[in-house]
């Protein structure tokens, strides 16, 4: 390096090193760490192999689901895609951020903010997560897509609302109702010899997107006599994908 | 570490040896012993921004959670509109916009001026591919489906009950991240100006490269998290 | 690959004068000032600001006690129509569309959000933290003295919008912004938007103080100052500027959601979209109780420095109270949930709760510390000594009265009452302003290079003092007994208290009048400071009254410890007036 590393032994008589004022790093007059670039390539080479990684676990599993009905617990899904997306953040903070190579400070840093964060989503969580365990009201009613109350209330400025924010009566059904009610009707109203079940037949039919989600009819097991539980509920711990109609949007409830 | 590869050293054109812009001309602040501590202590922001970056996010990532507990069946019917392909596609253009990054800190480390702006230029060229992609088949198709946040949603064919929740948080979060990745582009870009310009960064004086080479770092982390969370998990 | 260099103090030319010297003319000083990245100047241009605010929002609190003068009654009259008496607020203004209630649910708004985030927050860290932590650690500056005047002007800017909002007609969603009322409420207006807004704002200017604060601590403290030879003030500044660091982007990005749940109703916090209130209070919380913190603990902070100085003894027990601030700094992050007991699902609640009282101990650490600091020490009274035993007094009351609210059944009987506004402002006001107030009287030799009047001082104390108990200790009884906050009006079982509580705020309001033309008057008429007017051993004692354009003439190297007063002389000052103490030969 042309430029010129300069020793300062002009200030012993200070009686103190004035490039380490306080006696922390015996070696102060350290160099910056160069990660070598073959070191950097294979850490790339190892992020981008485990997001195929990643994304191939996911595939499989769909996989798995819809061609022979083998359902992984939910938090399979979970703690695989997490377990790997953590490990690919070490990899970029070690050494593309070396953190691998800096000061112990930067890294407790950091590690301070993830506690802060875990306390964050810890707390949060186990509120949600036993708000009724006691009195039940303090659970509230999941109202289906919400109450809809309110929605309507006056725009914040009339043009700004007319370009921008839409405010919308949905009378006090949700807005995914609301919005699915609007287009039967338009549907309806452009078709007359139609009725209500055409709608449905229609709905499904664009719903659903046999493409990316083949579903029962392409199901190994159920040609073969067996079929998924109907009845399997979502449970926070377990995703369920529904293929059909959801109890929630239906506008005539056929349960007792 | 150190291979024969990376012993390299620009000497400075004429017109820019005696520039008070160039990296051999910079002198560290009044305040400060030397430029070691001056950059010791620029990088120690720098991460304590991080660190408020993140709790940022962990806004988000707490919504997520919260909601995909709350209402799984939505989240999982969410998840189902999005396309990994997509979503894998820019989680490896981030990736390696990341690791060019990187290198530019290497180069600027080793004063390699010439592969410090092209890898500052392909870093940007990612940026653009990622907000390509981003805008052309993902966020503009399904605005376009109705799929939208909140009020806005108005896409007919919703199974599952709370769905424009989903979205709210699939924009806010994608959304603020977009916005980093303007900014980082931003900072990355200014760099580049620089150097170009000036050859301001060298092997005295990163600083800059190294601090929004963090920054790019960061919004690399944010989306390693975020696309399995969107596009993964159901 | 090294990259050390050195450059030393004499690659630039020192400006011996004080830093409050500048050019000639009156635009070109405006100019300096308002160009300047020297601490010093940024924080008086702190302190400046913030007073502005503390007398707004001071100007609200008053509207809501005379309101709270009378209760408002709807009377009947014999000839069978009504009429409604008490109304003084909108008597007052000549409000015709507004009623007294709805200018009371603003004014107590604005006091609430002013105070919180454009004073209250800013005020010790920003203005005497700015100023004096560089020098108390013997550095020319802050770490990223350009990020310092950054955060100066976002604080403006931030207020800008506060302000803009108060004049557009106000906010009457509390300061918590609680949704889905927030969402609602002014439903066809933008001036909740720009509150919030400004709220959003003035969270950057925190992060850049608490960053810069926290690299300056570490990477610039003068040679031979370690760890445990700092000032007790610059550990309760660290550790606010950790939490400042840590919750302050929480905030950020929950008013950030608020905004564009408003404005374009993206439902996370809104029941109407399926989405959850209480979210919003968790998201909320988690800064805002973290925050308290940010008030008080600088203002613990000064309560160590002027203790030790005006009774010239060592700090009883430094570590613990250094180590204190750090263990608030840590706790403040466990507790947030005590704000939503009512809210919350019954195990978080015990949690939080249990939790809570964890903070009574680095609190109580702090307080007997102080207390035993006083133990023999020779005290002096004068105006920062006479704060400093207030705030022993008022910060214990409110310290102790949190204990009942953090206790789960208690505090479902004693939650949303009186009692509970009573007790944050013994905490806020009766610890942070009368600290922060102490704080100016102590330091304000050294920023100015003026003293004050000592009597006048005393006398303003003793004032604002009396004050703040007859309006705030009231509120303890009321509170017990039923009153409910945010009210415009009672039953006439208060009516006598609320009496005595709006006499005691105009007292409050007589006490700051007079420190206000104490100062001023010392700006203008005031005896020269010396260098060392109390006999201080920190290091900005050592500076000129006003320091110099760079603080010291050298780098000073610290050989003795803050609070050493029986073993060193104070720099400037002369040995008999300061005699230290016989010492017992040792042994041979």
């Amino acid at each position: 390096m042309s430029h010129a590393a300069h020793a300062n032994n002009a200030h012993e008589d200070l009686g103190w090193n004035p490039e380490d004022p306080h006696g922390i790093n015996p070696h102060a007059h350290h160099g910056h760490i160069v990660v070598g670039w073959k070191l950097q390539l294979s850490v790339l080479l190892a992020l981008i192999f485990l997001t195929v990684l990643t994304v191939g676990f996911y595939n499989a599993e769909q996989w798995a689901e819809t061609a022979f009905g083998i359902t992984l617990p939910g938090w399979v899904n979970i703690v695989g895609a997490m377990t790997i997306a953590t490990i690919k953040a070490t990899l970029v903070c070690m050494y593309f951020m070396q953190l691998r190579y800096d000061k112990a400070l930067n890294t407790f840093a950091l590690l301070f903010c993830l506690f802060a964060v875990g306390l964050f989503l810890f707390f949060s969580i186990i509120d949600l997560s036993t708000r009724g365990w006691v009195t039940e009201f303090k659970q509230g009613e999941i109202v289906a897509g919400g109450t809809g109350v309110g929605l309507d209330s006056p725009p914040i400025d009339a043009s700004f609302n007319a370009r921008v924010s839409p405010r919308i009566t949905t009378a006090g059904v949700s807005i995914a109702t609301y919005r699915r009610n609007q287009e039967m009707q338009s549907w309806l109203e452009a078709r007359p010899d139609k009725e209500e079940k055409d709608f449905w037949k229609y709905f499904y039919a664009k719903a659903y997107k046999p493409s990316r989600h083949p579903g029962d009819e392409q199901n190994y097991f159920s040609q073969l006599g067996f079929d998924r539980d109907p009845d399997a509920l979502s449970t926070p711990n377990r995703s369920v994908p529904r293929y059909g109609r959801t109890d929630a949007l239906d506008p005539n409830p056929s349960s007792d | 570490m150190q291979t024969t590869l990376d012993a390299y050293d620009t000497p400075a054109p004429p017109h820019l040896r005696d520039h008070p812009k160039h990296w051999r001309n910079r002198r560290a602040g009044h305040h400060w012993r030397n430029h070691d501590e001056e950059f010791d202590a620029a990088k120690f922001g720098m991460w304590l921004f991080l660190t408020t970056e993140v709790l940022l996010f962990a806004g988000i990532f707490c919504g997520y959670a919260v909601f995909r507990f709350l209402y799984p069946e939505s989240w999982t019917a969410g998840s189902q509109h999005l396309d990994w392909w997509f979503g894998g596609a820019n989680t490896i253009i981030l990736l390696i916009s990341s690791w060019t990054v990187a290198n530019a800190v290497r180069c600027a480390q080793l004063n390699n001026q010439k592969w410090l702006k092209i890898n500052l230029i392909v870093t940007l060229l990612c940026a653009a591919a990622f907000v390509i992609i981003k805008l052309q088949w993902e966020y503009i198709p399904k605005i376009n489906e109705g799929k939208a946040p909140g009020t806005f949603f108005s896409y007919e064919f919703a199974q599952t009950t709370h769905e424009q929740l989903w979205w709210s948080l699939y924009y806010m979060g994608t959304g603020i991240h977009a916005l980093h990745v303007l900014i980082g582009g931003s900072l990355l870009g200014w760099v580049l100006y620089r150097s170009w310009k000036y050859e301001a960064y060298g092997p005295t004086e990163y600083t800059m490269v190294e601090n929004s080479a963090l920054y790019w770092h960061l919004v690399d982390l944010v989306w390693i998290f975020l696309f399995p969370l969107l596009y993964l998990i159901h | 690959m090294s990259t050390a260099e050195l450059s030393g103090s004499t690659h630039h030319d020192h400006h011996e004068g004080s830093y409050l010297d500048g050019p000639p003319g009156f635009w070109s000083r405006i100019w300096q000032w308002a160009t300047t990245v020297d601490h010093k100047k940024i924080g008086v241009m702190y302190l400046f600001a913030v007073m502005f605010m503390f007398f707004l929002g001071g100007v609200a609190a008053l509207a809501v006690r005379l309101e709270l003068l009378m209760p408002i009654r709807t009377e009947t009259l014999a000839d069978g129509s009504t009429v409604v008496t008490g109304q003084i607020l909108s008597s007052i203004l000549g409000a015709t569309e507004m009623s007294s209630n709805e200018i009371y649910n603003r004014a107590f708004t604005l006091h609430g959000a002013i105070m919180v985030f454009m004073f209250i927050v800013p005020s010790i860290p920003a203005s005497l933290g700015n100023f004096f932590l560089p020098i108390m650690i013997g550095a020319k500056d802050v770490a990223f003295p350009r990020l310092n005047l950054l955060s100066w002007y976002i604080y403006v800017f931030g207020s800008i919008f506060g302000v803009a909002s108060i004049l557009m007609g106000g906010v009457d969603t509390g300061w918590t912004f609680y949704t889905p009322y927030s969402l609602t409420t002014d439903a066809d207006h933008w001036r909740v938007v720009l509150m919030v807004l400004a709220a959003f704002i003035l969270g950057f200017s925190s992060i850049l103080t608490g960053m810069n604060f926290i690299v300056t601590v570490h990477k610039l403290r003068a040679p031979g100052m370690g760890w445990f030879d700092m000032p007790l003030f610059i550990w309760a500044l660290y550790a606010t500027s950790i939490i400042q660091v840590l919750a302050t982007p929480v905030i950020g990005i929950t008013l950030l959601l608020l905004i564009f749940e408003r404005v374009m109703k993206i439902g996370i916090f809104d029941p109407a979209m399926g989405g959850d209130p209480v979210l919003y209070q968790h998201f909320f919380w988690f800064y805002s109780h973290p925050v308290v913190y940010v008030m008080i603990l600088p203002a613990m902070g000064i309560i160590s420095e002027m203790l030790s100085i005006h009774c010239r003894k060592h700090i009883f027990g430094y570590r613990a109270i250094a180590f204190s601030s750090l263990g608030i700094a840590a706790v403040s992050f466990l507790v947030w949930g005590h704000h939503m007991f009512t809210a919350m699902g019954e195990l978080a609640a015990m949690l939080f709760s249990a939790l809570t009282f964890l903070v009574a101990i680095p609190t109580a650490i702090k307080v007997f510390n102080w207390i035993a600091t006083l133990y023999k020490g020779s005290i002096a009274i004068n105006t920062p000594m006479c704060y400093t035993l207030s705030f022993l007094f008022l910060f214990s009351i409110g310290g102790l009265t949190g204990l009942p609210l953090g206790a789960l059944a208690t505090d479902l009987h004693l939650h949303d009452s009186y009692f509970v506004v009573a007790h944050f402002h013994y905490v806020m006001m009766g610890g942070t302003v009368i600290a922060f107030i102490g704080g100016i009287h102590h330091w304000w030799p050294k920023m100015f290079g003026r003293m004050y009047n000592e009597k006048v001082g005393i006398l303003g104390c003793a004032v604002v003092f009396v004050g703040f108990n007859v309006t705030f200790f009231t509120q303890f009884i009321m509170g017990t007994q039923g009153m409910p906050r945010r009210y415009a009006t009672y039953v006439d079982e208060f009516h006598v208290w609320h009496v005595v509580s709006t006499i005691g705020s105009w007292l409050l309001f007589i006490g700051f009048v007079i420190h206000f033309l104490n100062f001023v008057h010392s700006l203008i008429a005031g005896p020269k400071a010396p260098p060392n007017p109390w006999g201080g051993l920190t290091l900005e004692w050592e500076c000129e009254s006003p320091p110099i354009e760079h603080n010291f003439h050298h780098e000073p190297i610290v050989k003795h410890g803050p609070y050493d007063f029986d073993t060193v002389v104070p720099p400037h000052c002369d040995p008999a007036e300061y005699p230290l103490p016989e010492r017992p030969e040792p042994r041979a």
